[in-house]
């Protein structure tokens, strides 16, 4: 009941940040080719463009607004574009762009240094996460624990094949994974937290636990079954003090997952920066308080900002003024309680929120498990959009205003938007399938679990299964199309065969081509 | 005689499962408890008046094991005695071959014995065969565990542990567990281990961290760390590879090592085929952690918390609510087991008013010898009184409590109104004086504790006799020693048999003494390197190889008949005689300063474990984690042997360690000062309430010899401080107590605004509103406030112990600081007219500030002169 209550009022603390920075050096070229002309922001899944869907997430959770940060002006004007164009929700949306080059904790560097940061905590969100995971929950975890940080975890093993026990290769592949981590939970005082953070790329050897952490927490695990969602609640003050501090490294931390997380962790166990988070969170305490009214008065949280950092820089001060007893509010609780065990105090703790495992998936979850996804991969969105025309569904607003199909068993059979599109005689939609308006199909054909975009050609006996076919695409008689992703104003001619592809904007396939396990681009057209 | 041989054959059980044997080492192979165990062995050491060794083998026995196999190696001679008298295990004894049985035939006695309770009694189906097996050759472990192959004692899954094991968990589950393990997942051994936080294991059993990996679903153990630079501090190295065959690892910090192993008979034959390997954990744990994954041989980890409770056997009617297990393996173990048992924290069935065991100990020289067979009668008596308080009390004690406020004990027939309590175990024909107290100790049959004696978790071996008025706190004392009146032992005193304490004496704390002369320094130096381990072995095990010239295997080691003669002579009062016998016997005179004068008893070298080994009650320091990786890297290098690992946390070190950090040259009273600083931020930031924050800073006060207005003056510096940044460099505080500073302005900010200076007044002003009373409580005199005020002029010029405090910013404020001080109450007038009147005819830079306080002296002139007008006026009335 306590948490449920502090969630009801959870996110009025929160500033919601969705981020299309740059990801870090080696994965950023995986989604190149479905990249050619547009934003990632912009990128289609099931027919809706990418951003819908965290924003979609952040309204469910009772956002009012949000900033959403670009990397690149010419994307962020692309994506203001679609913002002030065609985002459905009711949220309040601004649109932020930093520079190119610019990596996720970059991009906060560059709001708190233009007092753009308001709250008192951030959830900070990838914009590429598709998820139904109550965010307040994860919110309320933030707040009880008085982190620093919490992150949203989902086990991958469990999303694979619950009955089945995994094999080696398994464990081999979930090491090699892109984005995979050497995750430590272990519970210190109560919270369940995370006590170590590292890439298992960066781990040659052995990895680095902090001999504080293993004493702090006497027993933990170390997993490398989880995903980072990438959503994350920041302290706003121990966000600012790691980035913004004078912690040796402090100004080169680029990226939130491999750099800010882990100096948040690191910091849990090290007195001197901990305590500086604990206080800086005690702080927050106050100002929160003081920011629920401001908030509440002024929804537009935009042009308010002169004038609270101001405020803020205030109260700072005079709550560090008021010594004794009105300090270390959550603090006590925690290192009070294991000074024993402890060299001093602890830091403020970077908490763990494993989706599933913490807090139970929100009611219509499939399986009993929620959904978690990042689309950084080729693969990852080749499911992704499997997902949520399927399990996922509920993810996908958009598809509510389609016309459903229902098929035999009462199952949903396919999604059409509109009646603009033309089916051909004999022409079939499997189970799954998604056709976006003014499309048109020949005769004989056969779509499944696949997703077709807007105004797009098919010809006669046409097979696709497994894929996605973005906007404007045309596609020959007697085509066959299996697990492949075709992006916008390609021209697949005649009898071509594509099997497990990537094909990039505007590319074209000669007729009777036979392609296999490619990626396919006009830049290596030409 | 000859089953031993034939043992193997023996038909399996009728559930068809092989024999479950045990292994039990009565020897360790460490020095931790010398000189206790140069006259016996450890296993045979009482832990509240019945042997060690019985809780071992009561708990083997109601585990259903069917075999045990007694390893002895030095005093291998008692050992068997032991056994072969024993009205239990006795019947079922097979008398030790070979090397041994020569021993064993010397004491025809004991054959005897053994022989005529064979004839009489049946032996019972099912109960617990034992053997004794002796070789003096073993230098380790690895040695016995050789030697056992070599016989082939043991053919089929045994149990290896201590003869010092104290457990109560069942065996049979955790041995049907193990041999699934080792047809399923190629499992050697499983390792038992016990949940006890990292602080609590260190500071209550004195023992080494130790962090371990397993796997998260089978509990493999993927990896151990423990103390490799002997600091007591251990790493634990996570490696990639692991994650190549599972998701999740386990790493806990909190197992402590029940040093109980369940092991396959290949356990010996690779220790037989790895001839180096000497230690268990070391060289056995490392070595199948390195290489067993090529052989597909592993190792398993059960806790103890993982175990079903389910009772072994249906006779017993009440199962343990949880399980216990641990062994002792150092003075502060043995005292820790003590107080686990009397607490009935080491739950059923072994609490000390069951009554399972054998009081078996004592020598017949002490005229306590081998029992009639019955086990111990213990009752437990409640205390009577507002606290929930009991003792153990044996039969032939009798008792009467008809007295309100406490325990009346009566022993034998004179001493009545001892206040026995603390769940004190006491044996029968004890007698207790008049006035003593006997809290939490143990003390042996037909001890005499004289008229008003304190005992406090001590162990009275029996026939010991204590003097009326001594003090006894974490103390041990053996057989037939002898405590003068008013002698004090505290702190880990350890008195081997027969020694003597002379009136009045206090023993320095930790001080060990015997009647025997300690090993020459050469002996057994050359592993002095490597104590730290229990299972490492050594050349000269704790229990052998005195450098008795040529006896190294005797059994007998007695002491020299002159000492014991002198002794002797000693404990009569007769101490210039008991020198002379020595003279004559040219044995080098008493440790003086320990026995004192009428004393008798020479120094042993007391060596604990990273200093936790020692029976007195650790300090708190010993929760605290031992060495923080950052500073250990710097302090290894400077560090000589590894003995002090804990100037991580100075305050609580020096706090504990008393004066121990020599200030260095220049520092003046610096770290008098921090420690006051410290103490008293600890107690801001944990907002202590006054009464609190003046028992501590009390404690520092005692404990460093200070004067109360020493503390004022610190404290007051620190209220000061508080409002600026936190002090920098040399004076750096604790990280975690800067946040109390103000850090949101610089010192320049602070200097250049005048209105700045004004805050800084009403800080303070609000400062004083809540410690001016505890200001108050530390100033005891005018003169303690004038030598604040010094310190306060001291400050604000920033001179030599403040400097970097930043107390400069004070100095244009400086009467205002007085006058908040006068306002709180902190200062009275007298003091600061007085200070004022002390600095006339000084130098004019000591003016300073006095002449800063013109106005407000005048001030307080004045108000003084209107009191006194005003008390003029009064008395004027009056008349």
């Amino acid at each position: 009941m306590g948490t449920r209550a502090h969630a009801s009022h959870g996110t009025h603390m929160f500033q919601a940040i969705v981020t299309y920075a740059k990801p870090p050096t080696k994965q950023q070229d995986a989604l190149a080719p479905l990249l050619d002309n547009s934003a990632k922001a912009l990128l289609p899944v099931a027919n809706e463009t990418l951003i819908a869907y965290p924003l979609s997430a952040l309204e469910r959770a009772g956002f009012a607004s949000a900033l959403v940060v670009v990397a690149g002006a010419a994307d962020a004007e692309s994506v203001a574009g679609w913002v002030s164009e065609k985002y459905p929700g009711a949220m309040n949306v601004e649109v932020v762009a930093v520079p190119e080059e610019f990596g996720s904790a970059d991009a906060l560097r560059l709001l708190v240094k233009h007092g753009r940061i308001t709250s008192p905590e951030v959830l900070l969100v990838s914009g590429d996460l598709l998820t139904d995971v109550s965010v307040l929950a994860l919110c309320a975890t933030h707040r009880v624990a008085a982190a620093a940080s919490t992150c949203l975890l989902y086990s991958r093993s469990a999303a694979a094949k619950p009955n089945q026990p995994p094999d080696e290769k398994a464990f081999k592949r979930a090491l090699k994974a892109q984005g995979a981590m050497f995750v430590g939970i272990g519970d210190v005082a109560g919270t369940r937290r995370v006590v170590h953070f590292e890439p298992c790329t960066s781990v040659e050897r052995e990895l680095d636990v902090s001999r504080r952490a293993m004493w702090a927490c006497e027993s933990m695990v170390v997993r490398t079954d989880l995903d980072d969602a990438q959503m994350y609640c920041l302290s706003s003050a121990a966000m600012t003090d790691a980035l913004l501090g004078d912690a040796p490294g402090a100004a080169n931390i680029s990226d939130v997952q491999s750099q800010l997380i882990p100096a948040l962790v690191a910091r849990q166990f090290d007195n001197a920066a901990g305590v500086v988070g604990l206080a800086a969170d005690a702080t927050t305490h106050e100002v929160s308080h003081k920011f629920l009214h401001r908030r509440e008065s002024s929804l537009s949280s935009v042009p308010e900002t002169m004038e609270q950092t101001k405020g803020r820089d205030h109260l700072l001060r005079s709550s560090s003024d008021s010594l004794p007893p009105s300090l270390v509010k959550g603090s006590s609780l925690m290192s009070g309680s294991h000074a024993l065990g402890q060299h001093g105090g602890v830091g403020a703790p970077c908490c763990a929120f494993v989706y599933g495992e913490d807090a139970p998936p929100t009611a219509e979850a499939m399986d009993g498990r929620g959904y978690c996804q990042r689309i950084c991969t080729l693969t990852t969105y080749a499911e992704a959009n499997r997902d949520v025309t399927g399990e996922a569904v509920r993810l996908a607003e958009h598809l509510k205003k389609y016309v459903i199909e229902t098929g035999a068993k009462g199952h949903v059979d396919s999604y059409i938007e509109d009646t603009s599109v033309e089916m051909g005689q004999r022409t079939v939609l499997g189970a799954g399938s998604v056709v976006g308006a003014g499309s048109r199909f020949g005769d004989k054909c056969s779509v499944k679990k696949s997703v077709i975009g807007t105004h797009c050609v098919i010809g006669n006996g046409v097979k696709i299964s497994n894929s996605v076919v973005h906007n404007h695409v045309s596609i020959g008689d007697g085509c066959v199309v299996q697990n492949s992703v075709i992006c916008s104003d390609v021209t697949v001619q005649e009898q071509a065969n594509i099997r497990d592809c990537f094909i990039g904007a505007s590319y074209n396939v000669t007729a009777g081509a036979e392609h296999r396990d490619e990626t396919l681009s006009t830049m290596n057209q030409s | 005689m000859g089953r031993g041989g034939a043992s193997s054959q023996t038909p399996p059980s009728s559930q068809n499962e092989p024999i479950l044997s045990a292994l039990v080492l009565c020897d360790t192979f460490t020095q931790d408890f010398r000189p206790l165990t140069i006259q016996r062995p450890k296993c045979l050491l009482p832990l509240l008046n019945v042997p060690l060794l019985e809780y071992t083998l009561e708990w083997l026995s109601a585990g259903g094991v069917q075999k045990a196999v007694l390893f002895c190696c030095a005093h291998a001679h008692q050992i068997h005695a032991y056994i072969a008298r024993h009205p239990k295990w006795g019947s079922h004894f097979v008398p030790a071959e070979g090397a041994a049985a020569a021993a064993a035939a010397g004491d025809a006695a004991a054959s005897e014995t053994t022989a005529a309770i064979k004839k009489s009694s049946k032996t019972r189906p099912g109960a617990m065969e034992i053997h004794v097996l002796v070789s003096h050759a073993c230098k380790s472990v690895g040695d016995t565990l050789r030697v056992v192959y070599e016989r082939g004692t043991i053919r089929t899954d045994f149990v290896l542990c201590f003869g010092d094991t104290v457990a109560n968990f069942p065996l049979r589950s955790l041995v049907a567990a193990h041999r699934t393990r080792v047809k399923k997942e190629g499992s050697v051994m499983t390792i038992v281990g016990r949940r006890v936080s990292p602080g609590t294991r260190r500071a209550r059993y004195g023992e080494a961290e130790v962090q371990i990996a397993l796997d998260n679903v089978t509990s493999q153990l993927l990896a151990l760390a423990d103390d490799d630079n002997d600091d007591g501090v251990a790493t634990l190295r996570v490696n990639r590879e692991w994650f190549e065959g599972r998701f999740v690892v386990k790493c806990r910090s909190d197992v402590q090592e029940t040093q109980i192993y369940i092991c396959s008979p290949e356990v010996l034959s690779l220790f037989q085929d790895n001839f180096d390997w000497e230690h268990l954990r070391k060289d056995f744990v490392q070595g199948m952690l390195i290489e067993g994954a090529e052989l597909g041989k592993n190792l398993h980890v059960t806790l103890l918390e993982d175990l079903q409770p389910v009772p072994d056997t249906p006779a017993v009617p009440k199962p343990p609510t949880h399980y216990y297990a641990c062994r002792a393996h150092n003075l502060r173990a043995y005292a820790a087991m003590a107080r686990d048992v009397m607490k009935r924290y080491a739950c059923e069935p072994i609490s000390v008013d069951r009554n399972l065991l054998h009081p078996v100990a004592g020598t017949a020289q002490l005229g306590w010898d081998v029992t009639d067979g019955v086990s111990s009668t213990y009752r437990r008596v409640r205390v009577r009184g507002p606290r929930m308080d009991s003792y153990y009390a044996e039969d032939g004690v009798s008792i009467s409590d008809d007295t309100a406020g406490g325990a009346v004990f009566v022993g034998g027939d004179s001493a009545i109104g001892a206040f026995v309590g603390g769940d004190s175990v006491i044996g029968s024909g004890a007698i207790l004086g008049r006035g003593c107290r006997v809290l939490g100790s143990s003390v042996g049959r037909g001890c005499i504790v004289g008229q008003g004696a304190l005992v406090v978790n001590s162990h009275l071996m029996n026939g010991c006799s204590i003097g009326p008025g001594c003090v006894l706190k974490d103390a041990f004392v053996s057989e037939g020693c002898v405590v003068h009146p008013g002698a004090t032992l505290s702190g880990g005193v350890v008195l081997a048999r027969g020694t003597v304490i002379g009136a009045g004496v206090n023993v320095p704390p930790g001080r060990r003494l015997a009647l025997m002369l300690p090993p020459r320094d050469d002996a057994d130096d050359s592993d002095d390197d490597t104590m730290g381990d229990m299972l490492r072995g050594r050349a000269e095990g704790e229990d052998g190889g005195m450098d008795g010239g040529g006896s190294t295997h005797s059994d007998q080691l007695e002491p020299p008949s002159a000492a014991v003669q002198a002794a002797a002579a000693s404990a009569g009062g007769d101490h210039a005689g008991g020198a002379e016998i020595l003279r004559e016997a040219r044995l080098p005179a008493w440790d003086t300063e320990g026995v004192g004068a009428g004393g008798a008893g020479w120094r042993w070298a007391s060596w604990e474990s990273f200093g936790c080994g020692s029976l007195a009650v650790p300090s708190m320091n010993a929760f605290v984690m031992p060495m923080p990786e950052s500073r250990r890297q710097d302090v290894v290098g400077q560090k000589g042997g590894g003995g002090d690992n804990s100037d991580s946390d100075d305050d609580d070190a020096v706090r504990a360690g008393g004066a121990k950090e020599v200030s260095a040259a220049g520092d003046g009273d610096w770290p008098f000062q921090k420690e006051v600083m410290a103490t008293f931020l600890r107690c801001v930031r944990e907002r202590f309430d006054q009464t609190n924050a003046v028992i501590e800073l009390n404690a520092l006060k005692i404990a460093e010899d200070r004067t109360f207005a020493d503390c004022a003056r610190y404290i007051a510096v620190t209220l000061l401080m508080f409002a600026l940044p936190a002090p920098s460099g040399r004076r750096r505080v604790e990280a975690q107590d800067e946040v109390l500073f103000n850090s949101t302005l610089s010192v320049e900010e602070l200097r250049g605004d005048a209105g700045q200076l004004k805050m800084l007044v009403a800080k303070l002003r609000a400062q004083l509103k809540t410690w001016g009373a505890l200001l108050q409580r530390f100033l005891k005199s005018v003169d303690d406030q004038v030598e604040l005020l010094l310190t306060l002029e001291e400050f604000c010029g920033e001179e030599e112990d403040f400097q970097g405090m930043h107390g400069e910013l004070y100095a244009p404020i400086f009467p205002h600081v007085l006058k908040e001080m006068y306002e709180a109450d902190v200062l009275t007038d007298e003091a600061i007219l007085k200070w004022a009147e002390e600095k006339e005819g000084a130098d004019e830079e000591d003016l300073v500030f006095v002449k800063k306080c013109a106005a407000l002296l005048e001030w307080l002139e004045e108000e003084d002169d209107d009191d006194d007008d005003d008390d003029d006026d009064d008395d004027d009335d009056d008349e």
